[in-house]
């Protein structure tokens, strides 16, 4: 593997004295003093970088002054001339497929937090469980690995438990065993989420809630009398304006997917 | 032609010039464009600024933008009767965030001079108490926004702040013009920016305008200098870049960054806080952030882009005067047959009568924009020229204290006989 070695000559000039540069992301093998670069490294004055291929990228910020990536390749400069690309549009116009409908819900797509402050505006004041909760995350933004995991805590009758979530690829858990085994949950418990990590040393409390704990068979069986009462044979006409208004109003937040299975008939 | 009449139209043609840049100032006062400008505007600001490159830029290190588009909550929205229902959702700036954000500025940003939120708070939320301390303790130091709704209704921020109108007008949906005054007393945020950030003072005595005891335009046509293009990554980190930060990025830096590194986003920086994803308006350069274009309104005031400088009058009346000057001697230039050809029809003649004018005053508009920067509507004074000159030749030769409606009769039935 041809070693590439970049050297950033932060000392020299004294404008880069006062700049600070840090890592946002590390696209290939690249490191400083033997070290493997990582995120939210911050990068010295006396740095030097080792790219282990050409194709290796290092994106960085520098609080005062913007976006950077360091590569040891020549980036092939785009044409940005902006009347000849206003030329080009208007000679050549881009096309664009438009939809005449909105999205009104998520009906296939399971909860999916982009960051921490997804998570805590879901996870807080009120928050319904049925079955097994299961949350996609943005793995770019949130790390889970050894070192970084997230630990619920909830109270049942005069019992603290403290339980770290189940991971898998993309997805975070909540098994609704836990509170099978905890001895049953009756209306609401009082659970805080954490964000562990182990690296810095620090644990970031992302939200404390009222957690309702039902089975997805009572859930369902109150909308089944829901949609009786309302008289109501759409399914997404019930779920729209019935099912996860109510839902919402009386039990909090809610994943919105899990609310579409019990609610939509068409798939049994 | 005798001198005497020769120097008689040329006094004529001044006073018409002058009669001419006074339109011209009715109209370039007025808030919103006409669909003609947009193109030529477009592609005059392109040639000059992308072809010849004359596109001075203001210091990136002058500003920070942070985008609040991540960052939304739900509260209650009124329902049909007017009370606030869980049903009816209104999405908001998540105001516990922004809280946050200012508290990092007044903790790392004490020679930060002015944050401008552009986020309109016309909705209470539980979140506001923590967001009012904040603001409280920037002070001055911070300005919202307030909004005039179809020209008379104001909406205000709910929370205690400092306020300017960030409010403009405009034709096909398409922004040119920022006005800086609006309903006779308000001014628009570009203007309090000015006035707070440079010790300005922009006031209006009568029908003039004044900033800095200079004339200034009452709307003026922005110049985009910052523009969604100039924001990207670089591979050189010697130069500065225009940058927009999310504030979820802000927030986070805070847990790994070091104190003077977080004193560094914000050292010296004019803070525009606003919604780069939603709050998107099209203009002659493509869609724009309206924090953006209020940051370049702004910087158009700062360069004195409005102001009504005294060559450019004696431009304006020296080219009104040569065009006034033709129209009263009945000048034209002589078309090549094969052109005369083309437009046989009746219409097809009056365009290609309209020819020299369009051609005299789309120079006129080019120059003045490449000297001066500033734009001038050329097609409704193009209808003026041609309506004068229907009238001169058809008016003139006729005695004025014979035009009587019986007279003017007699004389179209003695040139039909």
């Amino acid at each position: 593997m041809k070693s590439i070695t970049l050297f950033i000559l932060l000392c020299l000039p004294i404008c880069l004295l006062c700049q600070p540069y840090y890592v946002i992301s590390v696209k290939g093998k690249v490191s400083i003093d033997g070290v493997p670069l990582q995120k939210k490294d911050k990068l010295t004055t006396t740095a030097q970088i080792y790219f282990s291929s050409s194709e290796a990228v290092v994106f960085v910020v520098s609080p005062g002054k913007g976006y950077y990536y360091l590569s040891p390749q020549k980036v092939k400069k785009e044409n940005t001339n902006e009347f000849f690309l206003s030329l080009k549009e208007a000679l050549i116009p881009t096309k664009q497929f438009r939809a005449t409908s909105t999205r009104v819900a998520y009906k296939e797509k399971a909860l999916y937090f982009e960051d921490l402050y997804d998570m805590m505006g879901f996870f807080k004041d009120r928050v319904l469980l049925f079955d097994d909760g299961i949350y996609l995350l943005d793995r770019e933004e949130i790390t889970l690995d050894s070192l970084h995991w997230f630990e619920l805590e909830y109270q049942n009758g005069n019992k603290d438990y403290l339980k770290v979530m189940p991971s898998k690829k993309d997805s975070l858990f909540i098994p609704h065993q836990w509170f099978v085994e905890s001895g049953p949950i009756t209306g609401t418990v009082h659970a805080t989420l954490f964000y562990v990590d182990k690296q810095d040393n620090r644990r970031k409390k992302i939200g404390q809630f009222l957690l309702s704990v039902e089975s997805a068979n009572s859930i369902k069986e109150e909308l089944e009398a829901l949609r009786e009462i309302k008289e109501i044979t759409d399914d997404q006409l019930f779920f729209n304006e019935q099912a996860l208004p109510y839902l919402q109003q009386y039990y909090g937040n809610v994943d919105a997917a899990r609310v579409w299975e019990l609610v939509n008939r068409e798939k049994k | 032609m005798p001198w005497k009449k020769r120097l008689r139209i040329f006094f004529l043609a001044i006073l018409h010039a002058v009669f001419m840049l006074g339109l011209t100032f009715y109209w370039l006062s007025l808030p919103y464009s006409f669909g003609d400008e947009t193109f030529l505007i477009k592609w005059t600001s392109l040639v000059k600024k992308s072809l010849i490159g004359i596109d001075p830029k203001p210091d990136p290190e002058r500003f920070l933008f942070v985008d609040v588009s991540k960052t939304k909550t739900t509260i209650d929205g009124p329902n049909a009767f007017g009370e606030p229902s869980p049903y009816y959702r209104e999405v908001i700036t998540d105001r516990q965030h922004l809280a946050e954000l200012l508290r990092m500025i007044v903790d790392y940003g004490a020679d930060s001079p002015l944050v401008f939120c552009d986020v309109l708070f016309a909705d209470e939320t539980p979140a506001d108490s923590l967001l009012q301390a904040q603001i409280d303790r920037l002070g001055k130091k911070i300005l919202g926004v307030g909004h005039l709704q179809e020209g008379t209704q104001l909406l205000t921020p709910q929370l205690s702040m400092p306020y300017a109108l960030s409010t403009y007008q405009a034709s096909q949906g398409i922004f040119l013009k920022y006005p800086l005054l609006l309903a006779d007393s308000l001014k628009t945020a570009p203007v309090v920016l000015v006035e707070q950030l440079h010790q300005k003072i922009f006031r209006k005595n009568g029908i003039f305008y004044r900033l800095d005891g200079k004339l200034s335009f009452p709307s003026p046509i922005i110049d985009f200098k910052i523009r969604s293009s100039d924001f990207k990554e670089s591979n050189d980190p010697s130069l500065p870049q225009f940058t927009i930060y999310d504030l979820g990025f802000v927030l986070e830096s805070e847990d790994y960054m070091e104190e003077q590194d977080l004193e560094a986003f914000f050292r010296n920086k004019v803070i525009f806080i606003g919604d780069f994803k939603e709050d998107i308006h099209q203009t002659p350069f493509g869609k724009m952030a309206g924090s953006l274009i209020v940051c370049n309104a702004y910087l158009t005031l700062l360069e004195g882009e409005n102001i009504i400088s005294f060559w450019w009058m004696f431009f304006m009346i020296i080219s009104f005067t040569i065009i006034s000057y033709r129209i009263l001697t009945e000048q034209k230039v002589k078309h090549p047959r094969w052109l005369v050809k083309l437009f046989q029809s009746k219409f097809g003649q009056i365009l290609l009568n309209a020819l020299d004018e369009v051609f005299f005053l789309t120079i006129m508009t080019v120059l003045s924009y490449f000297l001066f920067n500033i734009h001038i509507n050329i097609l409704i004074l193009l209808i003026y020229v041609k309506m004068v000159e229907y009238l001169w030749k058809n008016w003139r030769s006729f005695p004025i204290w014979n035009w009587r409606p019986g007279n003017i009769l007699r004389k179209k039935k003695i040139k039909l006989q």
